[in-house]
C-alpha cells in the first residue's frame, strides 16, 4: 500500500501514540481490502454508541484524549443514547440506569475533547453541512453514509466507531469500497410500477428491495414513471436500504446525482437482471408489519432523525387532536432541529397535544433498554428502518403511512 | 490440531487476525450485532435466527452475509474484554464494518473462500483458521 512520507512516519510512531494507533488501524484495514493508497477526507462522522462501545470503547477514547489527539477535519457526532435534558425522567420512568447515563455523558465529553462538534445528528448532511459531490468523507452512521453516497455523490464507506476515529485523527481513509468508481455503479435494477407518495412508501420499497440481494456490494437503481421523491423520501429510502439490505449506495434515475439516466447509473455494466415492484408488493410490506394486538403503546417518528419540515408534517397530520392517554408519541430530532422547532412554535404546540421530543437521540439504540421497565410492546411508525431495528429488539412493530400513524396516536388503537 | 490430518480444507480466502482453532457454530443465515445478538450476554437473541439461544463465546461463527452498521464495529471488542467473544468469524463475504470490528477486537475474520463455508462446514466441526493464508482446516 502506497503511503505519503507523512503517513509512513505516523505508522512508524513518529507522530506519537494516537497517530500511530490511527494510522496502523487504517493501514491494516486498507491492506485487507487491497486499497492502493489513502484518500484525504473532508469530514468525519463518529458514532460513539454507549451500549455497543462499552468499556472497550471508553478505554480507547480515554487513551486517545490522554495522548492529546485531535480530529484533523470537521467532525460530527452521531446521536447519543440519552436525551440529557430528560435524564432524570429516563431513569425514573424508562428504566435507564444512572451508570448508563453517566457513561453516555462521559463518552460525549471525550468526543468533544477529541475535537468533534456536539451535533448529536444522524442527518448532519441536512441540518449542518452537506458533503460536496465527489468529496471523500469518513462517515459512521450507515444512514448518514448511504445518504452522502447516494443523495450527494460524496464518497464514504460505512465507518464504524474505531475507523471513523482513525480517519478523523489522520485526515485520511483507505481507498476501497465506495471510494472507487467501479463499486458505485448499479448492479440491481428495480422498476417501480406503483405510485409511492410518502416516506413510508419509500421505506417499504427499500424493505422489499433490500430482500432481493443483501450485501455491501449490491447497488440498486430505481426507475420507472412515478412522481419524483422529495429529499425526505430519499433519506428514508437510503436508511432503510442500509438496514434491510446492508447497502451503502443506490440510485434513483432522475433524482440522484450519479443517475441522470439508467445507463449512466449502471455505468456501462453488462446485462443486469430486472425486478419489478408493483402495488401489491408494496401493500404486502405494510401487511407483513402488523402486530398481534391493535392496542398501541408507542408511535415513534425517528430513524433517521426528523428535519423541521417533517416535524411540521406531524402537526399537520394530528390537526387539533390530542395524543391518547395510553400512547406515547415520540419525535426524535437533533439539537439543531429542536432549536428550529422551538423557534417555529412547533415544540410548544406539539407538546401541548401530548407529543414528546427526544433530542439528540434516535430512539432505537436505547429502545431495548426501555422495554423491561415500561412494558411497551406495540410500536407504530412510518419509518421502515425503525420497524426493522425495533422488531429485533423484541417490539411488535407496525409500519404505516402518516395518516394511520396519527390516527393510532390519537385513538390508541391501530386501524385494521 | 497437530498429529491429525484435516478431513477437509477451504482455501482462497482473505482474512485478518491471528491463527485460531475452535468449534464451529454454523448458520444458514446472515448476522448483525444490533439485529441478532444481545451485547450484554453474547447470546443470539433474535427469535427468527437459526442460531437463536446459542452463545457465541469461544466459537468460530460461520454466516452468509453481514448485516447492520456501527454496532459490530464496537461490540466485538467489548465482548472480548468480558470473555464472551467468538474466536473468529467466517462470512461468505464480509463487510467493512465487520472487518473494522474484528480488527479493533483483535479477532480473526475470513471471507471470500473458493467454496461456500455455510454449505461445507457443520456445527461441531473443529476448525483451524489461518486468516493470512486465507485457509481453514476442518476436523470432524
Amino acid at each position: 500500500m502506497e503511503l505519503t512520507p507523512e503517513q509512513s512516519g505516523w505508522l512508524n510512531g513518529d507522530g506519537g501514540p494516537a497517530l500511530h494507533w490511527a494510522m496502523e488501524f487504517n493501514h491494516e484495514l486498507g491492506m485487507f481490502f487491497d486499497a492502493p493508497h489513502m484518500v484525504p477526507i473532508g469530514s468525519a462522522h463518529f458514532a460513539p454508541d454507549t451500549r455497543m462501545a462499552g468499556q472497550a470503547g471508553m478505554d480507547l477514547l480515554v487513551k486517545l484524549v490522554e495522548a492529546g489527539a485531535k480530529s484533523m477535519v470537521p467532525g460530527y457526532l452521531d446521536p447519543c443514547s440519552v436525551d440529557v435534558g430528560r435524564a432524570a425522567e429516563l431513569i425514573a420512568d424508562y428504566g435507564l440506569t444512572e451508570d448508563f447515563v453517566t457513561e453516555d455523558r462521559e463518552l460525549f465529553r471525550l468526543c468533544v475533547q477529541l475535537g468533534f462538534l456536539p451535533t448529536q445528528s444522524c442527518i448532519n448532511y441536512q441540518t449542518i453541512t452537506p458533503p460536496r459531490f465527489g468529496e471523500h468523507v469518513a462517515w459512521g452512521d450507515t444512514g448518514a453514509a448511504i445518504s452522502a453516497n447516494a443523495l450527494f455523490g460524496a464518497r464514504t464507506n460505512f465507518e464504524g466507531g474505531p475507523s471513523a476515529l482513525a480517519s478523523a485523527l489522520t485526515g485520511c481513509t483507505p481507498a476501497y469500497g465506495m471510494h472507487l468508481c467501479e463499486n458505485r455503479r448499479a448492479n440491481l435494477k428495480v422498476k417501480i410500477a406503483c405510485d409511492p407518495e410518502e416516506i413510508a412508501d419509500w421505506g417499504a420499497i427499500a424493505a422489499w428491495a433490500g430482500g432481493l440481494a443483501t450485501g455491501y456490494e449490491t447497488v440498486p437503481v430505481f426507475y420507472g414513471s412515478f412522481a419524483p421523491p422529495s429529499f425526505n423520501m430519499l433519506k428514508q429510502l437510503g436508511v432503510a436500504l442500509a438496514s434491510y439490505g446492508g447497502h451503502a449506495m443506490f440510485h434513483v434515475v432522475g433524482a440522484t446525482p450519479e443517475a441522470p439516466s439508467l445507463d449512466a447509473a449502471c455505468g456501462g455494466a453488462g446485462p443486469i437482471e430486472e425486478s419489478i415492484i408493483e402495488k401489491a408488493d408494496l401493500e404486502a410490506v405494510f401487511e407483513r408489519n402488523t402486530p398481534s394486538s391493535s392496542d398501541v403503546d408507542l408511535v415513534v417518528f425517528a430513524a433517521p432523525q426528523l428535519s423541521v419540515d417533517e416535524v411540521a408534517g406531524i402537526e399537520a397530520a394530528l390537526g387539533e387532536r390530542r395524543v391518547h392517554g395510553n400512547v406515547k408519541l415520540i419525535v426524535a430530532v437533533d439539537p439543531q432541529v429542536k432549536s428550529q422547532a422551538d423557534n417555529a412554535g412547533l415544540t410548544e404546540r406539539l407538546e401541548a397535544q401530548g407529543a414528546e421530543f427526544s433530542t439528540g437521540t434516535c430512539f432505537y439504540s436505547e429502545a431495548p433498554l426501555f422495554r423491561e421497565a415500561t412494558g411497551w410492546r406495540t410500536v407504530v411508525t412510518n419509518s421502515a428502518k425503525l420497524a426493522n431495528t425495533l422488531a429485533s429488539a423484541g417490539y411488535e412493530t407496525a409500519l404505516r403511512r402518516m395518516a394511520i400513524c396519527a390516527d393510532a396516536a390519537t385513538m390508541g388503537v391501530l386501524a385494521q | 490440531m497437530s498429529g491429525r490430518e484435516p478431513a477437509l480444507e477451504l482455501t482462497g480466502g482473505r482474512g485478518l487476525g491471528p491463527d485460531v482453532s475452535g468449534p464451529a457454530l454454523v448458520s444458514a443465515q446472515g448476522f448483525g450485532v444490533r439485529y441478532d445478538l444481545s451485547p450484554e450476554t453474547g447470546i443470539i437473541s433474535n427469535k427468527e435466527h437459526d442460531l437463536y439461544g446459542q452463545s457465541v463465546a469461544g466459537r468460530i461463527l460461520v454466516f452468509t452475509r453481514p448485516k447492520g452498521g456501527v454496532a459490530a464495529s464496537w461490540s466485538l471488542a467489548e465482548l472480548k474484554r468480558r470473555g464472551m467473544a467468538p474466536l473468529g468469524i467466517v462470512f461468505q463475504r464480509a463487510s467493512p464494518i465487520f472487518a473494522q470490528g474484528a480488527l479493533f477486537a483483535g479477532l480473526s475474520l475470513l471471507h471470500g473462500l473458493e467454496d461456500d463455508p455455510c454449505a461445507v462446514l457443520q456445527t461441531g466441526d473443529r476448525l483451524s483458521l489461518y486468516p493470512h493464508a486465507g485457509r481453514i482446516e476442518i476436523f470432524r
